[in-house]
């Protein structure tokens, strides 16, 4: 298994470069942040001096190689909008970000497992019916709109919750502020992340639910609650094991509709906002990190696939 | 007679994970004279589907050699003018086709494609073949998911047939089919190798069904060939005691 | 009365009738063969016994009654003090009926966890006995094994010992043989003809093969287009078929077989 795990990783390392290689590639064909600077009082001179401090007078590949090297001594750089370093930057707003996310993804396996498989225990029946039309509707509302229609009822005309942050301000926060905070968002992802999982949940013990070993469950007289939970789940855990893997990385990334929405200080409101300035440093970092989180959540994903399935080997 | 196909030193191996093989086949050699029947006999393991996907070079061999009318059939220019010659037969119908084509399509295409048919003579070209496999007709508008598991083999033989073949490698064509339409199957492969004057392999578990078509028998096991010879004397004269065990599988 | 006794089913699929008045008897002890191919209705009737037919058939009329009880009516608890205990089944392809993520000791002893209400040592004690009696090694690395270790024999063996776990009165066995080498089709036909005398059981055997049914069984039914149109001593049926259909499945079963 460790000698499994370290041949993983050592195969990431080529990847994780060209990633960061063709990432910032990308960026540089997409604009400088030079750009951003320009203006009626911004004179030649001072966006030459710019130039020359940020190392944009260098070739794109020179850039590269110079970010590269400071990554490899645990330097991120410093933002180019805000100047504060990208490591600090990236970290606190990692937080909410996998607060939001963890809350929305646990919440909508905990509704979509029991209703996707009672669905698919039932299947084409008026209830099956409902469960399928409740996945489309979740999935099918644009968060922007929902996150709008739960802000003007529960903030606008019921007052109940803060429509944005994470803390109210001017206060120290605490547990319970937060949680009136997270509600809204965390309810809107949840919307339709249980929509897609509703989904995946249903047709793979639809396909469960005909093989033969649930046959022979049945001919045990086991009793079908049995048959479901015991048979069924365990190989149903697969496919669980898959569709969190695929969404795990989505976890990092954030939300940047809902983050941008609500105010919510994540990862997806700074990325949007670096992007929006071509702040390299901080575009680079969150980059880097997104690959190596993706690299290390399928490397779990394969672990637990092998935990989960015996006739799956890793080697 | 005239040989048609030989085997020399065939081997296959496969690369499972690190530095294990499977070596599904291992050194066969054998001799096929044009219009014979050769039956392999084996249980699962053995090899002989392996070795009969060498025979049609499907794949190729990682040593030895297998030639067709003398010339080695690793050579491009070889294969690609005899290809149409050697067909195959598997054993599951609804994996070999495909689902959305009609029984028309499935036989016409390769024709017109090798310019066997064109759209003149292809709908009475498809009878034909429909006709060798006794298959009616009207048949040719359905799609396998129409037919019963003995009609979509039929349908499989008649493909094997529209481009002519000389030579053709049956893989446990009634291993999957109910016992009267096996019999079936087998008297029709019987009366098609008589007419066609086919050269033919024929791959089974069963050493029963394989000598009722076959001429000579060769057995193998565990990707060895084990016995060869004449059907009569490998049933009555097994010298082998796994050969034996096959039989007496076969008389229970 | 017998132990098990269909009478005059008939069964829908959707338009399709499948089963038309298909009535078969077995008694406590006796090994019966169904015989007949696809399509014949004789693995629906099979699965009606067990009441585990698919959605969309539907029995329109006639019974199955078991031990002189009414299968037909029985909602699923109540029939699962039955299934699994009283009568058990085992199925055609060994590799997909068995559940791949679960050991071998977890699928032999469930059963009699449920139905004998033995406790995990008790259970354990006595799958190595079933795994003994099925020819299988009776250790316990066995009892930790997965399904996708085992050979395809090894599989069936280990269906047939989940299936006598409880102590059947009646086992249902679906081509057990179908999916096999025919050297291990042999030992798997030997296997069950010496259970069933040992264990003192009924047997309904399943299968298209009446010369292999006429190995084992005590009798023959001939099962075709949803009925039994012919039964009688095997021996009997095998020599002198009365049935058109009783005649092909015999002549067919004669030229795959050595003479």
């Amino acid at each position: 298994m460790g000698k499994y795990i370290l041949k993983r990783l050592a195969a990431a390392l080529p990847v994780l470069l060209g990633i960061t290689v063709i990432d910032y590639a990308l960026m540089c064909l997409a604009g400088s942040p030079l750009d951003m600077l320009t203006g009626p009082r911004v004179s030649e001179g001072a966006l030459a001096a710019r130039a020359v401090a940020w190392g944009l007078d260098q070739p794109f590949y020179v850039q590269y190689f110079v970010w590269l090297q400071q990554v490899l001594t645990g330097n991120l750089g410093y933002s180019t909008s805000s100047f504060q370093p990208v490591g600090e930057m990236i970290l606190s707003h990692l937080g909410p970000t996998l607060l939001l996310m963890t809350t929305a993804l646990v919440l909508s396996m905990a509704i979509a497992l029991p209703l996707g498989i009672w669905s698919a225990t039932h299947p084409y029946t008026k209830g099956d019916y409902g469960m399928v039309a409740l996945s489309f509707l979740g999935t099918g509302i644009p968060s922007f709109f929902l996150a709008l229609v739960f802000i003007w009822l529960f903030t606008v005309r019921l007052g109940w919750l803060p429509s944005s942050g994470m803390t109210t301000l001017g206060t120290g926060g605490g547990a319970l502020d937060v949680l009136r905070h997270l509600a809204m968002p965390a309810a809107v992802l949840t919307v339709y992340q249980t929509g897609v999982n509703l989904r995946y949940i249903r047709s793979a013990m639809l396909d469960i639910g005909r093989q033969d070993y649930l046959r022979t469950a049945r001919a045990k007289g086991l009793g079908e609650r049995r048959v479901v939970w015991k048979h069924g789940f365990r190989n149903i855990l697969l496919t669980v094991i898959t569709v969190v893997g695929v969404q795990l990385p989505a976890l990092f990334g954030g939300s940047v509709v809902v983050e941008q929405v609500f105010s919510w200080p994540g990862l997806g409101l700074m990325t949007m906002s670096a992007i929006s300035s071509r702040d390299y440093p901080v575009i680079m970092g969150v980059c880097l990190m997104t690959a190596v989180v993706v690299v290390l959540v399928n490397l779990v994903t394969d672990i637990l696939y092998a935990l989960a399935d015996p006739t799956v080997n890793l080697r | 007679m005239n040989e048609i196909c030989q085997l020399e030193r065939v081997s296959k191996s496969y690369r499972l994970s690190g530095r294990r093989a499977l070596e599904a086949v291992r050194d066969v050699s054998l001799t096929l004279c044009e219009g014979e029947t050769l039956g392999l006999v084996g249980e699962s393991g053995s090899g002989k589907s392996t070795l009969g996907r060498q025979i049609v070079a499907l794949e190729q061999p990682t040593a030895g050699r297998v030639l067709y009318r003398g010339r080695d059939l690793a050579g491009r220019d070889w294969l690609r003018q005899v290809r149409c010659e050697i067909q195959m037969v598997f054993q599951d119908t609804y994996a070999s086709l495909n689902p959305r084509k009609t029984v028309f399509q499935t036989l016409y295409e390769p024709m017109a494609y090798h310019r066997l048919a064109d759209r003149g003579d292809g709908r009475e070209k498809v009878e034909r073949l429909l006709d060798m496999a006794e298959l009616p007709a009207a048949y040719a508008g359905r799609y396998p998911h129409e037919l019963s598991g003995g009609q979509r083999q039929r349908v499989c033989i008649a493909r094997a047939l529209a481009l002519n073949p000389k030579f053709v490698v049956w893989d446990e064509p009634v291993s999957a089919l109910d016992v009267t339409v096996a019999a079936q199957i087998l008297e029709l492969m019987r009366r098609l190798q008589r007419e066609l004057k086919l050269t033919s392999v024929f791959i089974g578990h069963g050493i029963g069904a394989v000598a009722y078509v076959s001429g000579r028998l060769a057995v193998m096991q565990a990707g060895r060939l084990v016995e060869e010879g004449p059907t009569e004397q490998i049933l009555y004269h097994p010298r082998e005691a796994y050969t034996q065990t096959l039989i007496r599988a076969a008389r229970y | 009365m017998s132990l098990l006794e269909i009478e005059d089913l008939h069964l829908s699929i959707g338009e399709e009738e499948i089963l038309r008045g298909m009535s078969l008897e077995v008694s406590e002890g006796e090994f019966v063969a169904l015989v007949g191919e696809s399509g014949s209705g004789k693995s629906m009737t099979a699965l009606a016994v067990m009441g585990l037919l698919p959605p969309k058939a539907r029995l329109t009329a006639g019974s199955v009654r078991f031990d002189g009880v009414e299968l037909s009516g029985l909602d699923g608890p109540a029939l699962d003090r039955v299934r699994g205990a009283a009568m058990a089944m085992v199925f055609q392809d060994a590799l997909t009926s068995l559940n791949p993520v679960l050991t071998i000791g977890d699928q032999l002893t469930e059963g009699m966890r449920v139905h004998l209400g033995l406790d995990r040592r008790a259970a354990g004690a006595r799958a190595l006995e079933l795994l003994g009696r099925v020819g299988l090694p009776a250790d316990r690395a066995m009892l930790r094994r997965y399904p996708h270790t085992l050979s395809g024999g090894q599989r069936q063996r280990v269906c047939i010992a989940m299936a006598l776990a409880c102590r059947p009165r009646l086992l249902i066995a679906d081509e057990p043989t179908t999916a096999l080498d025919v050297t291990v089709q042999a030992q798997i036909m030997e296997l069950l003809g010496r259970l069933q005398r040992e264990e003192r059981m009924a047997v309904l055997f399943i299968t298209h093969d009446i010369a292999l049914a006429a190995r084992e069984a005590h009798r023959i039914a001939v099962a075709w287009e949803g009925r039994v149109v012919e039964t009688g001593l095997a021996g009997e049926v095998l020599a002198h078929p009365q049935h058109d259909y009783t005649r092909r499945l015999a002549a067919a079963a004669e030229k795959l077989r050595l003479q």
